[in-house]
């Protein structure tokens, strides 16, 4: 998945403000940490929304992502980018929460009811409107998988290690929210 | 079935999704009430500073840091000039405070207590050290700053 | 054929005098506001919005009142002075006349090639990022926004942004004057500063960093009283240091009250390198 076309101040943020928003936040200060807020909620949102597939429940995990991440900011060492090491937090915890809610609802349902997504201005906005949509469609199972290795680049390892599944799961996971997404689409 | 490689069908369409979706209503407020306060950690420049509190205390004169030939101390007691124009200014902002709107109004509030917690902060170092071009300069800068603010919140269209 | 194209624009397509640079006033337009210079003398409006357009034909006024929130796109000849108070978002870009942004609430961005670009806005409350974004070889940048984020890229001449709490950044500069303050919010330079040119950044609270050629030739002037200095240049250490490179042509002044002060040495600092995917996750 490309990242939307960056800002023309992404790089000079990098550059200069986020080592030291960083920095500041791990000593107490919460509106540092609230700058970084914004510079990263967008992604850590989009991640829980389409692994969620619920709106209610990805503001909720969204909140407790940035939560989670200032109580863990004292132990981040830099060894990462500020934004990769966000973004594995909040695959956990989304992740944490999705094996809890199987554990509750051990029957996978097949017709969960899409969610509608917010829409971005791309060229085609109706096609990519689909797609939003086609993967909240998807069984929790498989649009967790689908989301993980085809839009966030983990490999079927790694979704095994962090789901709790077996790596052919993970594999048979993928191959059937594929065919539904080309189902769903119609190609 | 070679699932590492590229659906080319599903691909190309999330190629172009966007990378972030920004939350349909601002959450930080929601988590800056859960986040636990944090004993600031000891910044790297403590110790100078720890150093230079115990000469203040100890009423030693500060080794000069400039070493530029000193401008005139501005004796800090004296009255800003500006003071005058400022708080009329102010005081016509909150005198009709709802033609302008609430996030004006907040934004003005926010800024003005940080431009005048640095103004006290300033003066404090100051006093201690009134010679100090370099921190003269930096109470300039945030004194022409809060004037800034409030010329350009009483420039903003009223309802 | 020209006139049919400008009918199929809905709105107004007026023409304004060719003999002195024409000015075009939009005012009252609440709602998102993209503005793209283009080589008519004429104004056009294209949108749901109904704004009115009138004026003498030096002195256009847009003005969009009764438009409501609607989004809406003008047309207006590049090279014109453009003033825009009040309002919204804000996206202006093929100018390279002048523009003036006043008492503007939402994000603004500017990219283009302006002789001037003033922007003043007051944020867009709690909710909002109040983000400035000037992108081009501007001759001339002033930005005054109480808070939120300003960038600036590749300004070639004189440059002030001035806020309380937001964060300067700048990049791919060349200035000949330069001014940066902010209050609480971090200052960051990248670019050249001409020789016998003037950079002072500052910051209260903030740190401040300048990325600068490795041959730069200026005298410079690094104070953080309560804070600390670090530099790739000259020697020494302590909390205020002043040292020449070179001739020392240029006046560089970085200070912090309480934060850091850093200087470090960039080849290409004024070269837009636009990297991509610098806040990207993966």
């Amino acid at each position: 998945m490309v990242d939307d076309a960056p800002s023309p101040g992404d790089d000079l943020r990098v550059d200069a403000g986020q080592s030291q928003l960083v920095r500041r936040a791990q000593t107490g200060d919460a509106d540092a940490f609230g700058r970084l807020y914004r510079l990263h909620v967008g992604r850590v949102y989009a991640l829980c929304l389409r692994i969620e597939g619920d709106a209610a429940r990805a503001d909720e995990l969204t909140q407790d992502v940035f939560v989670r991440a200032w109580e863990r900011l004292p132990g981040f060492r830099g060894e990462s980018a500020f934004g990769t090491w966000l973004h594995r937090l909040a695959v956990n915890v989304v992740l944490a929460d999705r094996r809890a809610a199987w554990r509750r609802d051990r029957r996978v349902t097949l017709d969960e009811e899409p969610v509608a997504l917010a829409s971005a201005s791309v060229a085609d906005p109706g096609l990519t409107l689909d797609l939003e949509a086609a993967i909240a469609g998807l069984p929790p199972g498989a649009r967790t998988v689908f989301v993980l290795h085809d839009m966030e680049g983990y490999q079927h390892a790694e979704i095994a290690t962090m789901t709790g599944i077996a790596e052919g799961t993970s594999k048979a996971q993928l191959f059937r929210a594929r065919r539904l997404l080309r189902v769903a689409l119609g190609r | 079935m070679n699932d590492e490689a590229r659906d080319p069908t599903l691909d190309p369409l999330v190629r172009e999704l966007p990378a972030s979706i920004e939350p349909p209503r601002d959450l930080w407020p929601a988590i800056e009430r859960r986040l636990t306060p944090r004993r600031r950690g000891l910044p790297r420049w403590l110790p100078l500073a720890a150093a230079l509190a115990l000469l203040l205390l100890g009423g030693t004169v500060l080794r000069r840091l400039s070493h530029a030939p000193a401008p005139e101390p501005i004796p800090v007691a004296a009255v800003d000039p500006t003071v005058g124009a400022e708080s009329a200014l102010l005081a016509s902002l909150e005198h009709d405070p709802g033609s302008l709107s609430p996030g004006t109004i907040a934004t003005l509030r926010r800024n003005l207590a940080i431009i005048d917690s640095a103004l006290a902060e300033s003066r404090r170092a100051l006093a201690a050290d009134p010679g100090n071009g370099d921190m003269q300069a930096l109470l300039r800068l945030v004194q022409r700053q809060r004037t800034t603010l409030l010329q350009q919140a009483a420039r903003l269209p009223r309802t | 054929m020209r006139f049919l194209l400008l009918a199929a624009l809905v709105g107004v397509a007026t023409p304004l005098a060719a003999q002195r640079t024409p000015v075009v006033r939009l005012v009252n337009v609440a709602g998102p506001l993209v503005l793209n210079g283009w080589d008519r003398d004429s104004v056009a409006v294209r949108g749901a919005a109904r704004l009115a357009v009138s004026g003498p034909k030096d002195a256009i006024r847009v003005d969009g009142s009764g438009a409501g929130t609607d989004a809406a796109e003008v047309f207006v000849p590049r090279h014109a002075r453009i003033e825009v108070r009040g309002g919204g978002a804000l996206d202006a870009t093929g100018l390279d006349g002048e523009l003036e942004v006043s008492a503007a609430t939402g994000r603004v961005r500017v990219e283009g090639a302006l002789r001037r670009v003033m922007v003043e806005t007051f944020g867009g409350g709690a909710a909002a990022v109040g983000n400035v974004e000037i992108v081009g070889p501007h001759a001339s940048v002033e930005v005054r926004t109480p808070d939120g984020t300003v960038v600036v890229r590749g300004v070639r001449g004189e440059l002030q942004v001035t806020t309380t709490s937001g964060e300067i950044f700048v990049g791919a500069a060349r200035v000949r004057r330069a001014r940066l303050e902010s209050v609480s919010g971090a200052v960051s330079f990248k670019g050249v500063v001409d020789r016998a040119g003037t950079l002072e950044a500052q910051s209260h609270s903030g740190d401040v960093e300048l990325r600068v050629p490795p041959d730069v030739a200026a005298t410079f002037e690094l104070a953080a009283p309560t804070g600390t200095v670090r530099s790739e240049f000259g020697s020494g250490s302590g909390t205020s240091r002043r040292f020449s490179t070179g001739d020392g042509g240029a006046s560089i002044v970085a200070r912090s009250f309480k934060g850091q002060v850093s200087v470090v040495k960039q080849p290409g600092a004024d070269v837009d390198l636009n990297a991509s995917g610098a806040t990207g996750i993966r």
